[in-house]
This record gives C-alpha cells, structure tokens and sequence, in this order.
C-alpha cells in the first residue's frame, strides 16, 4: 500500500525510527499530507522534542495542550489544505497523572501515588514510561474519536526498549513476583526484615538491607503496595491498546535515514516491530542526497576561473576548484547514500516500500518548508527520485 | 563568551584517569571513544575502554574479534570491557558476603533482575563502581567509558549523587560516595560531549552541558564529529554570483550551491554548540571513502595526534 493510501485509509499512524532523522518533522507531514486529503488529523508528539513546533514554527506551543491550524493558515503557507491540522506535544507527567486519575477514585490515594518517590523516579527515568503514557494518550485520543487520522511520532529508542515494549515493561516493574516474594515480610508485616515470615525472603531482606538500608526497602515495598492493586487496570488497557495497534486501523512508517551508522537500529526496529506482529507499511529514507550532475567539460573550469580573474575576482580560480570538489564530494555522498538504500532494502529483507526522500538543504521551519517535505513524500518527480 | 575560544587542551585530558563520552545516539561516541583509546596509547598510556551493555562494539571497532565481556587485552597496553550491571552486582555482592554459595541463594538470577529493575540507580551505581574497581586494581592509567547516549548517559553519572542523597547509611551509600568523589574530581575525571553538526544532537549536547554543569561534573570540551570539508577561498560567494548559469557548467554551479547549503547548515549548528557551551569544541572531519571500521578509527586517532602535537 502506497504510503498516500495509508494516509487516506488508517485511523492511526505511528512513525518509529532512530533519532535525529527528521521522524518528528516527517510525521508532521504525514498529518499535512491528511489535512490535504481533507481529513481532519492530529499529529501527537512526546516531550522533551520540541522539533514539531520548531517544523511548524510554532515556538509557543506549551506540552500538553493542541492546538488546531485552521485551513486558512494552512493555505496561507501554500498548502493544498482542505482540513485542519491538530497539534500537540505530549505532556509525560500529566500523561501519567491523567492516566491515574482514570483509573483510581480516590483522591488522597491519588495523591499519594503521584507524589510517591519511586512513582515519580519511575515516570522520570525508567525507560518505557514516556511511551507508555504517550500510549495511553493515543488509546485514549483514539476511543474518545473526533480525529480521524492521529499520527503519533514515537520517541527514538532508547537503550534498546522501544515503546511497543512499554506496557509490558510498566506492568513488569509493577508486578514482579521476584520482588514481591523479597518484600513479602515488609508487605505483610508492615514492618520490614526482622519478623521473618517467610524463611528465605525475610533473609534476602537482611542480605539486601545490608546494601541498600531498611529505609530503602521499606519505600520501596511501599511503592509495590500502593501500585499493585492497579495491575489489572493497567493490563486491561495494555490488551485494548495492543489490539488497536495490531488492527488494521494502525500502520506503522519506519522512518530513517541511509546513515550506515543508523542501519542495524533500522533493522532492530523492524524486527520489533514483526515480534509484535506488526509490519512498517512504509519505510521512508530521509535526507538522500541527490546526485549532483555532470563534472563540467575538460579544462572549462579552469579557464572560467583565469576569465573571472582577469575580471578581478581574485579567488575564481581557486573556487571553482572548490566548485569541482564539492561535486565530487556530492557525488560521493550520493553514491554511499544509494548503496546504502540498497544495503537496508537488503536488511529489511525487501518488506516494504522504501521511500527515498531528497535532502532539503534545509532545515524545515514553518509551514511553507514542511509543505516542500510533503511534497518531496507525496509527490516525486515523474520517473522517481534518483 | 570568552574574548578568544577555549582550546582544547588534549594532552592535559589525556593526564586524566578517566574520560566519559557521551551525546546524542549515533553522533560517534564509540568510534571516538575507540579513537581516544588509540591516540592515549600512542601517548604512552595503558589504556582501559569500556563500553555499557554494548558488546564488543568497541572490539568491533578496533578491527579485533573478542568474545564475552572481558576484560581483556585488546591490543598491548589497551584494555577493554563490557560493563553489566548483573555481573557487576555479583562482584560487588561476592566482596560483601564473601561466600559464594550465599550470593546464589540470594541473588537468584530472577531476583537479581528484579532486584536490578526496582531499586533506581542500582544498576548505575554497580557498573560506574565496577569500573572504579577495575581502574584501580588493573594499573591502567585512563579509563575511557563510552557511555549511552544523552538521557541514559546523564542519568548514569547522577546515579551516585542520587543514592548519597535518598539512601541511608549503608554499603550501597559508601559505594557510591566512592564512584561520586571520583567523578567530580577534576584532577581525576572529565566528560566529553560528543556531537555533530545537526540540530537534535547540538541542542542535546547543551542541554546535558547544563545537566553535567548542576551536577558538579568536571567537562574537558565538545568533540564536534563529522564535520564536512569547505573548499571555497574567502570570496567565492562573489565568484559564483558571477559565474554565467546558462553555461556546460549549470550542474557544476548547482552542485556548488547545494553543497554550500549544507555547509552552511554544518556551520550554524556549530556555532549554536560553541556559543551554548562554556568549553573548547575539537572539530573532527567526515569521512567519507569506504564503509566505517577499523581504517576509519585509526584516521580519527591520527587526527586526534595531530592535535596533540599542536598541528591545526
């Protein structure tokens, strides 16, 4: 499927890739491409990138909140336009607490938990936690309707957890029976460690606290305590959420770029994604650089150079060297960038469209730039893009 | 900002014990670390690299096959490991309890993940102490941590910092009183920031600069990776306004254009990170014949020698 047909036809789009290869700015696009389309679309991104509304120029946009680009600004920028262009920065902490709030009535116990020390460690650091709550807000966005095409820009990945991991790594870290045995003493006991009610948890207690103090252990089982009771909350939504994503309503567009430094987290994204059942439609390859064209004839530079010195120019002979060079080079990287394609077709075991998409020779930065990428994606030159 | 920039004073780095790397994924922060590596042994130095739950990348790098996680001998007088927190854990348990057969009995290999995964900073304090461990005990001079990228890589140096302020008296406390003197000893460490000259990695190279800074982390400079080559003399914006568009030439004046366009793009993103950061920025070249390996490492240490010897 064509990636205009995807655009056309899901209720989510989710773009994975590594970081730094414009996956911000082209899910920006993929949600212009659907205000084009006449479809009313929201591209949701996660803090900390402030990359969308840097790509939108919209440098005020405050996390946590959407704003909508009516069709007019839209077309002021040169856009094609017939829908307006939701936009929004994921707020993670109010993610969380929106998602607590969901699921616990209980006001002063909500307090509790969201001012818990490890709740607030847990959401701040432990890798997972930023995608499970921007999980949480599509599935969320998504059920509660009103898009019909939400496109969420996933954060890079980080040390090798991806967000297609974060529930079941959230409800990993909240339902270990590993330590839910080592706390059972503190659990049950209230008190931690020295009443031994179970022989070897209450010595791993002993061995532990040795390491890390009672008091450690004590906020610890705590936080087991307040947070387990939520587990089959955050299972019941983990399934619903798995599900959408493995639906046909969800397509997934890898973005990257021909970096060979990006390939094999390119490769590892696309096994991720087929452990999880589910398969990139799209792959879009950021930032090719275009071949440069034909060296000029034999000798032309040099005598271009020698005419526009005698003109005055002092530095034409040696910048039309520089010229010479910086086709070369060009030539270079163009070469490398197209092997490269063929080197991740060839590691993507030829899953999937791949589409290449020129370099800009600039950063995009409103909206008339983000329109050049949209048509650089929806648009290629007739005969492709070489 | 400083009348003329701060140079980076590599020799003096290199006296250091140890130099953390660090920056944003994919900005090179193995192969320069692997560079590093080279250019101190050249200095005379042994060298100890050491890389967290990457496996043999360093290896890989350095064109040499290793299996496990070392340590090992890579070469002559350069050392290499593979931090794991597991690993590490058992060391530092075994030094604890001392009996091995007590060890198994309460760090059962799944505890020991959940031990891992629910006390925070655990992990972080047990690779960065047994890496000070093994700084001390193999006579290595400098140890060089090519350490996870931005967010983990900060997250990493604060740990010890994080456990002195929330844990209680106690071992896992003394140990990271330990790692924390030796990281925010200026005299002993320095953290380098690893970037290239693009907008994401450039804004993450500052924002952990003011992270590091808060944290009390000594920072010896930037290393600014993948830098194009400029071939235009002063005046070529003149020469290629005149040169005629119309001529054989016409891909040759937009090929120029082009590639003037993203040097120009290299160098605002450049001066963004010179200008947010209080440290010397080293710049080194993108290479761009063959595929990155050995060959491409070796050239990275050469010019990082050169630097040492006060070549421009």
């Amino acid at each position: 499927m064509s990636l205009a047909a995807l655009i056309r036809e899901r209720r989510i789009v989710v773009t994975v890739g590594p970081g730094g290869v414009g996956k911000t700015t082209t899910a920006a696009a993929l949600g212009l491409q659907a205000a084009c389309q006449g479809r009313r679309a929201l591209v949701l991104t996660i803090d900390p990138a402030l990359r969308l509304a840097d790509a939108l120029g919209l440098p005020g946009l405050p996390p946590g909140e959407i704003k909508e680009l009516p069709v007019a600004a839209l077309q002021a920028a040169g856009t094609p336009a017939r829908a307006p262009l939701g936009v929004g920065m994921l707020d993670t902490g109010l993610a969380w607490q929106r998602t607590i709030e969901r699921l616990v009535p209980d006001v002063e116990r909500r307090g509790r938990m969201l001012g818990h020390p490890f709740f607030r460690r847990m959401q701040a650091d432990l890798a997972g936690a930023r995608e499970y709550a921007a999980l949480e807000e599509l599935h969320h966005l998504h059920v509660r309707g009103g898009y019909e095409l939400i496109v969420l820009d996933t954060p890079p990945t980080v040390a090798g957890v991806d967000f297609l991991q974060a529930p079941d790594r959230i409800l990993d870290v909240l339902d270990q029976d590993g330590y839910r045995w080592l706390l059972r003493p503190a659990l049950l006991g209230g008190k931690l460690g020295l009443r031994v009610l179970n022989f070897s948890g209450g010595y791993a207690v002993r061995t532990l606290s040795r390491f890390t103090g009672l008091d450690f252990l004590r906020e610890l089982a705590s936080f087991v305590d307040l947070f387990s009771e939520l587990l089959e909350g955050f299972r019941a939504r983990a399934a619903a959420m798995k599900a959408t994503l493995r639906s046909e309503v969800t397509a997934f567009v890898l973005v990257t770029a021909a970096d060979p430094n990006l390939a094999q987290e390119s490769r590892y994204l696309y096994r991720r994604l087929q452990s999880w059942e589910v398969r990139p439609g799209t792959v879009v390859v950021n930032r090719m650089t275009p071949d440069p064209g034909e060296p000029p004839p034999e000798g032309w530079s040099a005598r271009a150079g020698r005419a526009l010195q005698a003109e005055g120019l002092a530095a034409a002979p040696a910048t039309l060297l520089a010229a010479e060079r910086s086709q070369e080079l060009l030539r270079v990287m163009h070469r490398r960038d197209f092997a490269q394609l063929e080197v991740l077709r060839e590691l993507l075991d030829h899953c999937c469209d791949l589409v290449p998409v020129p370099h800009l020779g600039q950063e995009v930065c409103d909206l008339a730039w983000l329109e050049q990428l949209r048509r650089r994606l929806f648009e290629p030159p007739s005969g492709g893009f070489r | 900002m400083p009348a003329s920039p701060p140079t980076t004073d590599l020799r003096a780095l290199l006296q250091r014990r140890l130099l953390v790397l660090t920056g944003k994924g994919g900005v090179g922060k193995s192969a320069l670390s692997a560079a590093l590596g080279l250019a101190a042994r050249a200095q005379g130095k042994r060298v100890l690299l050491a890389e967290v739950r990457a496996p043999r990348r360093l290896p890989a790098l350095l064109g040499v096959p290793a299996e496990g996680d070392g340590p090992l001998e890579l070469a002559p007088q350069l050392g290499w490991l593979n931090l794991r927190p597991e690993a590490a854990l058992e060391i530092y348990a075994m030094r604890l309890l001392k009996l091995r057969m007590v060890y198994r009995a309460v760090f059962e290999q799944r505890m020991v993940q959940a031990f891992l995964r629910a006390v925070p900073s655990l992990a972080e304090i047990l690779v960065l102490g047994h890496l000070r461990a093994l700084l001390d005990e193999s006579g290595s001079d400098l140890a060089i941590l090519d350490a996870p990228s931005t967010g983990p890589g900060a997250m990493l140096l604060e740990a010890p910092q994080a456990v002195v302020e929330t844990a209680p008296l106690g071992a896992l406390r003394e140990g990271a009183e330990w790692i924390q003197r030796l990281l925010t000893d200026p005299a002993a460490t320095a953290v380098l920031l690893v970037a290239v000259p693009e907008e994401l990695p450039v804004n993450e190279a500052i924002d952990l600069h003011h992270r590091l800074r808060r944290g009390g982390f000594p920072q010896g400079g930037a290393l600014l990776n993948r830098v194009l080559p400029d071939p235009f003399p002063a005046g070529a914006d003149e020469v290629l306004a005149r040169l005629p568009a119309q001529l054989a030439a016409h891909d040759l004046l937009s090929a120029a254009r082009a590639y003037r366009r993203r040097l120009a793009i290299q160098r605002a993103h450049a001066d963004r990170l010179r200008a947010g950061l209080d440290l010397p920025v080293l710049e080194l070249p993108e290479l761009l014949e063959g595929p990155f390996g050995p060959a491409g490492v070796a050239e990275l240490a050469a010019r990082l020698g050169a630097a040492l010897r006060g070549a421009p």
